[in-house]
């Protein structure tokens, strides 16, 4: 057997073991991973409870999104109805299309995956529970505070898009489109906290023999969304900052009239806003594969088709962008290309679609209320599909575009490809958190009401659309024949209500979520390992598997589990632990330490929350002092982690022995440094393309830049730096003070060459004279932010050092502070190059 | 594990990069004699690429399951990448 990391797979066959094991070891567990107690449950991380209140808050957001919809579709029964006057309906759909997409959809699928892959993967947690609950916690307060702006006549009222110049402060003067710009700021913040969360996790902490082919088909749906995430987002973070530089200082990336292209926006905008679909869609579908299975007793067909579709799908969706573009007069050329890669995509979507029909159509046949939403699902999103391929021809999106045909379409690849696989994943997955199943009476009359208010609302709206009804109107004359598709999606949309109205009965009656006091069970005989027997420490010990479906293959695993006759059978060091594998067989590598409870991720949360809104309703100093107290509380988080451990190495099971502190590209910290060097590597890139899109549409205002040659001592001052962090590696053996020392001069040295830099701009061009000035003014701005973030992270070393709190000879915080200020380093220098080089 | 995620995902690194390329001819050349030259030769070097994916995929040996599941994978993916980089190029070509 070859091996990746050199682990014996011999060693598997040791398990399960057949000694008993001494008394008190899941005593141990449960004092270690004990549950919380009245102030606690703001504090606690483990992902059973934060799991619950992520999707929770999601399910809440989907509620009250849900209810502003209704609200549109009383206003639209009949016309020249004046329930909502304009502002205010303006008010409401732009929050409807922002809070279901940016505060229901995405966070709902992140939170499942917190919820369910640690279970899936029989890992104890995710690798950074604390930045789970730090996810949450931005995510549910800052969220709350930005819907509640609807309720003060603040809220943003540009449409979920924010297309300038009508989101300009020119046309839109109030703080509105700042609750939105700032407003979504901690929700990019924690779905990439969260994307980072499930990338390492999935990728280093699954069950041991847990190769990539053996992977549940939910946890490849959860890495490749999550990839995703980290490759999309950055965009809109970008945009979203330029925008609101734009309103706030002058700066004129989106003014026509001063060098800037309102494209630009689009440009970045879709290349988060349709990718954002397929993150949405890929959970989704990687829900209904596992039940798929599950409820029709079959294994999957075409697991690996399946895999390789949701990938393709992954890379596919970053090249249709721009069909959100067709009617704005691209070249011809493009438009083709966008246009075959937007047909394309529905290739890897087919597949998955027969997919679940073959596997339905080769097991055993179930109605009960997963099956049937699996079913609705299918049905739903095929037609939403077929309307997709409609809208991707050029010709005929011109006829559609910003019609009510739109409306219908989005809506019905929306409900079927993930709300309907989202109620379906509540009923099968509610038994394992919950010790009452939701009832199945119930769920067949929601499934009912949900699938046919669905279609009577969506329905009638592709014949409005096609008799000329435009989107995003307030009200409509009469005798245009819109009155009766109206009034029939009105009434659909009070059926689709309904049918979730009876759902939170159901939840009321039935939901009664006690991580710490058990389940109730595999309802519909799963085969993955979230339904091992588990408690608060997740299994009692962490199995060896040999299939996809191990419940089903490996006779005896639950009990096996439970008596504790596989991996880590107790707490090896008495804290909070985990077996960190390897990525593409799960090889064990070693034993991760895990932090426990703490008030601090809470308390950061909160703050970075109150720095965004704060900022929003321009209460600047008290955005200052959240922003200050939000870095505080995470500096004192952090405090706490990377300390050295005693043992060096400990007994994980059967006698294999691991160690317990690792360094370097191997530890799962150096990983999650990785991702958010993607996630900063990519806002650059966006900023770049943003220079070079401006450059080749506006040279009319485009000045001679520095010459290149001029930049030799900023170069030298870049490089100098990388040298200086990385050298704080190996010097950190010698002299803890010494590596905090490299790490600050580094810092000092990129920060002096950006300054210089900067002085060299600012003599030819103000951040106010054009679109040129305003980007490049940008991309030095976000270097100067990731050196002010570089000089705490030196700071940080440094105090570390002098508390005698950092490992050595090796340690990670070292490593990644290193890695990320060559980072810094490194994305100066490039900028500093390409805004010279773009002339 | 030699190749190891590169491999994996050879043939849509392939496919995004030929159509990165597309885009900022697209763009930046619009519909002339010379951009779609670029398309033409770029296309082949896409393919070629990809065959060289097929190459390093065919010679996995088959041990384990993960390997036939791996080598399959690449190989489908391969295939697959081939069929949407001449589906990419026809809006140029024809």
């Amino acid at each position: 057997m070859k091996s990746e990391t050199g682990f014996d797979h011999a060693l598997y066959d040791r398990f399960p073991t057949k000694e008993a094991r001494p008394n008190g070891e899941v005593e141990e567990l449960e004092r270690i991973w004990c549950a919380p107690r009245g102030w606690q449950y703001l504090t606690v991380v483990n992902n059973n409870y934060v799991g619950v209140y992520y999707l929770g808050t999601a399910f809440l957001f989907f509620l009250l999104a849900g209810a502003l919809a209704l609200l549109m579709r009383v206003q639209l029964a009949a016309p020249l109805l004046e329930i909502l006057p304009q502002g205010t309906y303006n008010q409401v759909f732009t929050m409807h299309g922002t809070v279901m997409m940016f505060l229901f959809a995405v966070p709902a699928v992140e939170a499942a995956g917190v919820l369910l892959l640690p279970q899936m993967l029989a890992a104890r947690d995710l690798p950074f529970p604390r930045l789970s609950a730090y996810a949450f916690w931005a995510y549910a307060v800052g969220g709350l505070c930005f819907f509640a702006s609807l309720f003060i006549g603040l809220a943003p009222d540009g449409g979920w898009f924010m297309y300038p110049p009508l989101t300009s402060k020119a046309y839109s003067p109030g703080i509105n489109t700042d609750f939105w710009l700032l407003g979504i700021g901690f929700i990019e913040i924690s779905a990439i906290a969260g994307a980072i969360e499930i990338i390492v996790g999935v990728l280093r902490t699954r069950a041991p023999n847990m190769s990539l082919d053996r992977m549940p088909i939910f946890a490849w749906a959860m890495l490749v969304f999550a990839g995703m995430i980290i490759i999309a987002f950055p965009s809109v973070i970008l945009a979203t900052l330029l925008l609101e530089i734009e309103r706030a200082f002058n700066w004129p990336f989106f003014d026509a009239t001063r060098g800037g292209d309102p494209v630009l926006w689009q440009h970045l905008f879709w290349f988060f806003g349709h990718p954002e679909v397929y993150i949405i869609f890929l959970p989704a579908a990687g829900m209904l594969s596992m039940i798929v299975a599950s409820v029709s007793r079959a294994e999957l067909v075409g697991y690996r088709l399946i895999v390789l579709a949701m990938l393709a799908t992954g890379f596919i969706s970053f090249g249709v962008w721009a069909h959100h573009m067709f009617a704005i007069g691209m070249p011809p050329m493009s438009n083709g290309f966008f246009s075959a890669a937007s047909m394309a995509v529905s290739v890897p979507a087919g597949i998955q679609v027969f997919s679940w029909i073959a596997t339905i159509a080769v097991g055993r046949r179930s109605f009960s209320t997963p099956a049937l939403f699996v079913i609705g699902s299918l049905l739903v999103f095929v037609t939403g599909g077929l309307t997709g391929v409609m809208v991707a021809m050029v010709p005929f999106d011109w006829q559609a575009h910003d019609s009510y045909f739109i409306v219908a379409h989005l809506h019905y690849v929306l409900i079927g490809g993930m709300v309907f696989p989202l109620f379906a994943a509540f009923y099968y997955w509610i038994p394992m958190v919950s010790k009452r199943a939701l009832s199945e009476r119930l769920g067949r009359w929601i499934f009912a009401l949900m699938f046919i208010g669905m279609n009577i609302a969506f329905m009638p709206m592709h014949l409005a659309g096609l008799m000329g009804m435009p989107r995003r109107v307030y009200t409509y004359l009469p005798d245009r024949g819109w009155d009766l598709p109206n009034l029939i999606s009105t009434f659909g949309a009070f059926v689709l209500a309904a049918g979730v109205l009876l759902f939170v009965i159901d939840l009321i009656r039935n939901f009664r979520p006690a991580p710490a006091e058990g389940n109730a069970g595999n309802v519909y005989g799963g085969g993955t390992l979230e339904w091992l027997p588990s408690a608060l420490y997740s299994t009692r010990s962490i199995p060896v598997i040999h299939s996809r479906e191990p419940l089903w293959d490996q006779p005896g695993i639950c009990d096996d589990v439970a008596a504790g006759r596989y991996f880590l059978p107790r707490s090896a060091t008495g804290k909070r632990e985990t077996i960190v594998t390897s990525p593409l067989l799960a090889e064990p590598q070693y034993l991760q330490i895990m932090p426990g409870p703490s008030v601090w991720p809470f308390a950061a949360a909160i703050f970075t929350a109150g720095f965004f809104l704060a900022l929003t309703v321009q209460a600047y100093v008290f955005g200052v002092a959240s922003g200050v107290f939000a870095t505080l509380a995470t500096l004192r988080w952090l405090w706490e982690t990377d300390r050295p451990v005693k043992e060096k190495s400990v007994d994980i099971g059967a006698g294999i022995r691991v160690p317990t502190y690792v360094t370097g590209p191997s530890s799962h910290g150096w990983w999650a440094m990785i991702v958010l060097i993607v996630v900063m590597g990519m806002i650059f890139l966006m900023a770049i393309f943003s220079l070079l899109y401006l450059m080749g549409n506006q040279r009319d205002y485009w000045v001679e830049p520095p010459d290149v040659a001029d930049g030799v001592a900023v170069y030298a001052l870049h490089v100098t730096a990388i040298a200086s962090a990385m050298l704080s590696r190996p010097v950190l053996g010698r002299s803890a003070a010494g590596a905090a020392l490299l790490l600050g001069a580094a810092v000092v040295s990129t920060g002096w060459a950006s300054w210089t830099d900067w002085g060299g701009w600012r003599a030819i061009l103000a951040p106010q004279d054009s679109g040129q000035a305003a980007t490049v003014h940008a991309l030095l701005a976000l270097h100067a932010a990731l050196v002010a973030i570089g000089l705490l992270m030196a700071g940080f070393v440094g105090a570390k050092a002098a508390a005698g709190a950092l490992a050595r000879p090796r340690s990670n915080t070292v490593d990644l502070a290193a890695l990320f200020i060559s980072y810094a380093a490194l994305q100066g220098f490039a900028g500093s190059l390409i805004a010279r080089l773009a002339g | 594990m030699k190749g190891g995620w590169f491999l994996l995902l050879g043939g849509l690194i392939i496919w995004a990069a030929h159509f990165l390329a597309l885009y900022v001819i697209g763009e930046a050349l619009g519909l002339i004699g010379p951009a779609r030259l670029a398309i033409v030769a770029l296309t082949l070097i896409a393919l070629a690429a990809n065959i060289l994916i097929v190459r390093s995929a065919l010679r996995i040996t088959l041990d384990t399951d993960f390997d036939r599941w791996r080598r399959s994978t690449i190989l489908t993916q391969a295939f697959l990448s081939a069929v949407a980089i001449v589906w990419q190029s026809l809006p140029a070509l024809l």
